[in-house]
């Protein structure tokens, strides 16, 4: 063995997952179930951490190519990260970790959920496996593949809640996965007749402005659009994200629409850079913005408190989307750096921690309250001010105010729509911004507010729901480390910068 | 006469139904006609990667070119696509008896003669079929899904007498059900350390290993095929029960 370098990890990132599933899968119900998961995710989480600073160590634009089977590209399929895929990853082990600690509380023996962990688990890991696996791969139809583990697996685990409108959810969700997955099947399949090859860079190589390539950008887009949720497609999100079980929710609103997103802004930027114009870009942006505009509405309309979160993560997806119109016009057509990439990566990041801690958050204040109402939310910071702290930094860090990850981000898209000169942005990024405001303030203001009848009084826990359970000390701590992490991000912007743009820097020294 | 207008219409002003059927096939049809448009006007890369499969067909260990890529070239994608048939097997699966045995058989009073008889000269006849295709999937037409969906196809003859239940989160089922992947997983991981790199078959061994992960591979697609049927078939009998009740009542 010569020495380690960071490609050779990549398999063990996506198998093993697949074996926590497999003996998630074997051992049932057992009570060493959420230790045995959370020593995997530990597991897990080094050894992406290990192959993060590997991968910094070789300062090197994208790592060497992972050959399987030896065969080598076209005829098999290879594994690759660059700066931007090994960030995903990383976000993935650090979210994977955090929520399996949530995830190990929330399905155990002292809430009624704990019936569903025998299903829970498994669906988990293969979702988390799906994940690594999509980051990794540089085959157009081993994302596919991809694609379907993360689409299934994630609609199942919606369907885990079992009532109605979850079981609708999900499987509207389902039809919309398929739908968009066939769509970009399509589109390999006209990729692979004119390009002769399922290698990503290899048709990169030989994209042009020609037709096919052109109807191939379209379906892809068509197709991820569709799972990623971006405005006149985001009818399902809603439905589906507020229905899951809390930590599910939590990840499908943190990564599972960012793993579409992953592929597009991989296939709009480097593979079929060449056939894409400045008009479809803008299309892209007028989407993403009244996404904005609409989701942010609609969040401040919900009377349900993660129906609310879910619409903010449709205005937050159409952020990330004036990516597209703000980097062809600064950097060209085909790349991905540059400072609209470096805000878009930062929106990422930032909005996962800041969602997933929103989440988990508003998961524990429904245990805590027994049901999901916003109007009862009323004098809560009293019985959970923990919670509600971490409700209000995710809240804070969606918004945009300093000093959190969000606004960062938002700091970055501002100022490369003056840079850019396209002013109109500007205004949409600042209404989307008043708008959030809003909508996080109407939560926190009933928080805050004390009902004297209510607190005070000595038989305020006879007028408590009946439904209600302590939250467990370990569920509040996760949802409170993954608020603190969105402020360490605000503290220090250059960590993320600097990883998921590794070519800039060395190309500066 | 015309004097008197006849035509009423109950329904909404606009069908929402209709309207979804004409988008549907507005959009069929835009796709059908790209396509057609992309197949007549771009000549397209014909060879694609069918002389480099040939080419290295050899060195594959099977001489079946669909196997070579399935098992081999691509062997990778194979996996995954196994983890997906386990995910799907998830999501149906009842939660409850895991303690109840793997294999059940219920003395059924009364007997379907020619139920029987299908059942006692076809299913042998299948479980063998399946073997060969299992084994003939090396050089022609054949292999682990196609030997897979026909055996699930016996446990569905099987299964319409009664007789037989099988409990699919017994013990013994789930281990039958990711043997596939276990298997897949091990012999992938394992040629890491004899090979260098993930799922790189040794020559010599290169067919004996795809036949082994191709004969679990069977076991674990005819356990998820027979499961989907089964609890489609569970919900079914429900339903139709209690419509039963309701109308004998």
């Amino acid at each position: 063995m010569n020495y380690l370098s960071s490609s050779l990890l990549l398999p063990a990132i996506v198998f093993l997952p697949l074996l926590a599933a497999i003996i998630a899968f074997i051992i049932g119900r057992n009570r060493l179930q959420g230790l045995i998961n959370i020593s995997f995710s530990l597991t897990q989480f080094l050894l992406v951490v290990l192959t993060t600073l590997l991968f910094l160590d070789e300062q090197t634009d994208q790592s060497e190519r992972y050959v399987i089977g030896g065969w080598g590209a076209p005829l098999g399929i290879d594994l690759i990260v660059d700066g931007f895929s090994i960030l995903m990853l990383a976000l993935t082990g650090l979210l994977t970790l955090l929520i399996t600690l949530y995830s190990a509380s929330y399905f155990s023996d002292k809430y009624n959920a704990s019936e569903k962990s025998l299903r829970f688990w498994p669906l988990w890991w293969f979702l988390i496996s799906g994940l690594n696996a999509l980051f990794m791969s540089a085959d157009a139809f081993n994302i596919y593949v991809c694609l379907e583990i993360i689409g299934l697996s994630a609609a199942a685990l919606v369907a885990l809640q079992g009532n109605r409108a979850a079981l609708q959810a999900a499987l509207r969700y389902l039809l919309v996965g398929l739908l968009g997955s066939l769509f970009y099947l399509f589109a390999i399949a006209i990729l692979y007749r004119s390009h002769g090859t399922l290698d990503l860079m290899q048709i990169a190589e030989t994209a042009s402005h020609s037709f096919p390539d052109k109807v191939a950008m379209i379906l892809i887009t068509i197709g991820l659009l569709l799972k990623i949720a971006l405005f006149p497609l985001h009818f399902w999100l809603p439905p589906a994200h507020a229905n899951a079980p809390t930590p599910v929710s939590a990840i499908l609103s943190a990564l599972v629409v960012k793993a579409s997103l992953y592929i597009l802004i991989k296939f709009w930027f480097d593979v079929l850079g060449e056939a894409t114009t400045f008009g479809a870009s803008q299309v892209l942006g007028a989407l993403g913005g009244t996404g904005i505009i609409y989701g942010s509405w609609c969040a401040f309309r919900a009377t349900q408190l993660k129906l609310l979160i879910a619409y903010s993560t449709v205005a937050q997806l159409g952020y990330i989307f004036l990516l597209f119109p703000l980097s062809e016009y600064s950097m060209g057509v085909s790349s991905f750096t540059g400072s609209a990439s470096q805000a878009a990566v930062y929106f990422i990041v930032a909005h996962a921690c800041a969602k997933a801690a929103m989440f988990l958050a508003a998961g524990n204040l429904i245990l805590a309250q027994g049901n999901g109402e916003i109007a009862k939310l009323k004098g809560i910071a009293v019985r959970e001010p923990l919670n509600v702290l971490v409700f209000a930094i995710a809240g804070i860090s969606l918004i945009g105010l300093p000093p959190s990850a969000g606004f960062i981000a938002k700091w970055l898209l501002l100022t490369t729509a003056f840079e850019s000169g396209q002013w109109w942005w500007v205004i949409v990024v600042i209404t989307g911004g008043l708008l959030g405001a809003m909508y996080l303030f109407k939560v926190l203001s009933l928080a805050f507010s004390t009902d004297p009848a209510v607190v005070e009084s000595p038989t305020a826990k006879s007028t408590a729901p009946v439904s209600s359970v302590p939250v467990s000390s370990v569920m509040t701590t996760v949802a409170l480390i993954l608020a603190l992490i969105t402020l360490a991000l605000g503290l220090n912007a250059e960590f993320i910068l600097n990883i998921s743009n590794t070519v800039t820097e060395v190309n500066g020294i | 006469m015309f004097n008197k207008l006849d035509i009423e219409y109950d329904g909404p002003a606009v069908d929402k139904s209709a309207l979804s059927l004409i988008a549907s096939v507005l959009v069929v049809g835009l796709l059908l006609a790209v396509t057609i448009k992309i197949v007549l006007s771009d000549k397209g890369h014909n060879t694609g990667l069918a002389p480099l499969i040939t080419q290295n067909i050899e060195l594959s260990g099977v001489t079946n070119p669909i196997t070579a890529v399935l098992l081999n070239f691509r062997a990778y994608d194979t996996l995954l696509e196994i983890a997906v048939l386990l995910v799907v097997v998830l999501a149906i699966l009842p939660t409850r008896d895991h303690h109840a045995p793997f294999f059940k058989r219920i003395e059924v009073s009364k007997q379907n003669l020619v139920l029987l008889a299908l059942q006692r000269w076809i299913t042998p006849a299948v479980v063998i079929f399946a073997g060969y295709l299992l084994w003939a999937g090396a050089h022609q037409p054949g292999g682990a899904f196609q030997a897979g969906a026909l055996l699930a196809g016996a446990s569905v003859l099987m299964f319409q007498s009664d007789t037989y239940q099988v409990n699919y989160t017994s013990f013994m089922a789930r281990v039958l059900l990711v043997l596939s992947l276990v298997v897949f997983i091990t012999i992938g991981t394992a040629l890491i350390w004899f090979e260098g790199s993930l799922l790189t078959y040794p020559l010599a061994f290169s067919g004996l290993l795809i036949l082994l992960i191709e004969t679990c591979a069977t076991v674990s697609i005819t356990l998820a095929l027979a499961s989907l049927y089964s609890s489609f078939i569970a919900s079914e009998n429900i339903s139709v029960t209690d419509h039963k009740h309701r109308t004998i009542k």
